[in-house]
């Protein structure tokens, strides 16, 4: 018997049949990602497919056969639409609102907390535990809290925030920072905990402020969890549907209306769903093109 | 390269160091280290050595007692300004910045240089320390060893006046500790500079230094050239610590000028029964090297072989004396049977004999050999 038939099955002896033993790593390769390929086609490459198919048409709900192709109609209805044009500015503005604040703040609470304070774990507790409240409860929390009677009007003044044409979008962006800052926050101490020790205390020999030790050590070392944050905050700030929904149902006078929240309407109260999955691809390539800045901007040349 | 190395002496004056939850680290520590000196700190885990360096380093306080580097005492000054460059046990090299810039990091904050000057430092260091190839790489696509070279690299274009180095090779595969052992100690001779070197590896202390730095549980127990430490421990703890394989100890009682242990009987001269006590409870130091296996004649004590390790150069063999254990190192070529019965002997001049409270009754004598290089043995 040969060395090579030593490492076969016994009843077949013979040299390894090497296209027997890739076809059997493709079958075990394939029944890994079949899970994946399954659950990603179903509900996430099969709507955006479906999504695009839709955009293409004037789409009859009730009756899908019937829906008629009318080409990129959509898309050029959808520049001109002046309803489209304020939900993106809404959004826009919704994003500038939340963002900074979001990541500078959430970066601040992690290196704070960070460090030896008494009670350190409280205080994880105490910032974490909004993040487990759903949109709902966000929502009707901080709607008592701007209302007319509500403790923002009284010590700030204002009155109703949520129906001023210009203070409703900054309290959806408060109640947003508050719930949203925690999930960040979290995440940024877990990387920030990651940072070992040494670095520092290298830093320190090497005459580093403290203000040097974070410019050059901390956050170069917390950069990549960095950017997964920056990019799911935007994500989120411009996917922000059930705040507003909830708090101000868009308005007052469309001023809290953003582009997830005009595409509801237009599918499920204008009933067109065609020019609404023309709405949710436009917002769709705004966030890859958003989504690629970040990370060619902020992941640096090790990525 | 150097024009600040003046006056890098080291000083510690009665150190103490106690931790948030009174753990004492170091206790009452006192000595003197001589400009250009290359002093290593050896003790098992837990005795205080890195403690004391990062004492010295500015990145522990000192709860008690003062240390000076010249004449000026560290406290209150940032560790940039005592002219202290380190090389940590992991490198600590920043894993985002370039081998250049881990290197000129140091000089860009502290000095005034001009940032051709502090590439040509950096590019001459690079050249002295074989990384000039490696200079635009980052860390973690150096081997350990290139890493070790660049951590030592960054601390040397400082210029410092003391360079402390903690474990700085104990990452490093048998090979190239020994290489760069010997690469740390031309480097150091080359330059001159005050170096403090922790390590738990007694052949590194005992090859390397000047003078070495023996601690057990925060305490000084010998401060001495390696051929004393090796010849004279000042106690049994350095006698035990320092040699390997580890000296042989065995307690005895004088019978007149008779050492008598349990199973067996020693004759020494008067010159050691007179730097005995009386009633000294007493136990007979022996190191392995140098008992002579096979002996004849008078004053020999008999044993029974139980294991015979193979080393390679020399065979290890481990002795049964009525129920005691006695290690003897031979020649690779004695491979006696497990079993065999033999005789040993050991000259009066390399016992060593320690009272009750382990201190060295003979440590005085100054008629010791050089040290044995006790070659990666253990």
């Amino acid at each position: 018997m040969s060395q090579s038939t030593q490492q076969t099955d016994a009843d077949e002896p013979g040299p390894i049949d090497l296209s027997e033993s890739a076809t059997r790593e493709w079958i075990a390769g394939a029944t890994f990602s079949l899970p994946y390929i399954l659950i990603a086609g179903t509900f996430l490459f099969g709507p955006l497919l479906l999504a695009l198919y839709m955009s293409l048409h004037d789409w009859n709900a009730l009756n899908p056969a019937q829906s008629q192709f009318i080409g990129i109609e959509n898309y050029q209805i959808l520049l001109s639409d002046p309803d489209f044009w304020n939900a993106l500015w809404n959004t826009i503005y919704f994003v500038v609102l939340t963002v900074p604040p979001i990541i500078i703040g959430s970066l601040l609470l992690a290196l704070g907390v960070n460090r030896d304070v008494k009670g350190k774990w409280l205080l994880r507790t105490i910032f974490f535990s909004p993040y487990v409240l759903t949109v709902a409860v966000v929502g009707l929390l901080w709607t008592e809290i701007f209302s007319a009677s509500g403790l923002v009007p009284y010590y700030v003044g204002g009155g109703n925030w949520l129906t001023s044409y210009d203070l409703s979008m900054p309290a959806i962006a408060v109640a947003t920072i508050w719930w949203q800052l925690a999930f960040n926050f979290i995440i940024l101490l877990a990387a920030r905990q990651n940072v070992p020790d040494r670095l520092y205390e290298a830093a320190k020999l090497d005459g580093a402020s403290t203000w040097r030790m974070m410019r050059d050590v901390t956050i170069p070392q917390m950069r990549n969890p960095l950017v997964f944050v920056v990019i799911v905050t935007f994500v989120n700030s411009f996917q922000v549907f059930g705040q507003p929904f909830i708090m101000t149902d868009g308005g007052p006078s469309f001023s809290t209306t953003t582009i997830v929240l005009y595409l509801y309407d237009t599918a499920f109260t204008g009933r067109q769903f065609g020019y609404a999955a023309a709405v949710g691809y436009v917002l769709f390539m705004i966030l890859i093109a958003i989504s690629a800045t970040n990370y060619y901007f902020l992941a640096g040349d090790d990525q | 390269m150097s024009e600040t190395n003046n006056a890098a002496s080291v000083t510690f004056d009665d150190v103490r160091k106690v931790y948030l939850d009174d753990f004492v680290a170091v206790d009452g520590f006192g000595a003197h280290i001589d400009d250009g000196e290359f002093i290593t700190v050896v003790g098992p885990s837990g005795s205080g050595k890195s403690t004391l360096l990062r004492m010295i380093a500015g990145l522990e306080e000192i709860t008690e007692g003062d240390i000076e580097i010249g004449d000026e005492s560290i406290k209150g000054v940032e560790p940039q300004d005592c002219g202290i460059a380190m090389v940590f046990q992991n490198y600590a090299l920043y894993p985002h910045m370039t081998v250049r810039k881990n290197m000129s990091y140091g000089l860009k904050l502290t000095t005034d240089l001009s940032a051709e000057e502090i590439q040509r430092r950096v590019r001459e260091t690079a050249e002295m320390m074989g990384i000039e190839d490696q200079l635009d790489d980052k860390p973690a696509n150096l081997s350990g060893g290139q890493q070790q070279r660049v951590a030592t690299g960054r601390a040397i274009v400082r210029d410092p006046k003391i360079f402390l180095m903690d474990e700085p090779l104990s990452n490093l595969d048998a090979k190239l500790k020994v290489h760069m052992r010997t690469e740390l100690q031309r480097l150091q001779e080359e330059l001159g500079t005050t170096t403090i070197y922790v390590t738990h590896d007694q052949h590194e202390a005992l090859t390397m230094s000047d003078r070495i730095i023996v601690l057990e549980e925060g305490e000084l127990q010998q401060f001495a050239p390696p051929s004393e430490v090796y010849n004279e421990p000042a106690n049994r703890f350095v006698a035990d610590f320092i040699g390997s394989p580890a000296m042989n100890f065995f307690d005895v009682e004088l019978n007149g000028t008779t050492l008598v242990g349990n199973g067996f009987e020693y004759d020494v001269p008067s010159s050691i029964v007179d730097a005995i006590p009386a009633d000294a409870g007493l136990e007979l130091g022996i190191r392995p090297e140098d008992i002579t296996y096979d002996a004849t004649g008078d004053n020999t004590i008999s044993a029974v072989v139980e294991v015979v390790e193979v080393a390679g150069s020399d065979n290890f063999i481990h002795l049964d004396i009525e129920g005691l254990e006695c290690r003897v190192r031979v020649a690779g070529g004695v491979k006696p049977s497990v079993g065999e019965q033999v005789n040993i002997a050991f000259d009066p001049d390399d016992v060593h004999l320690f009272d009750a409270s382990g201190e060295n009754l003979l440590a005085e004598r100054s008629d010791r050999a050089t040290p044995v290089e006790t070659e990666e043995a253990a």
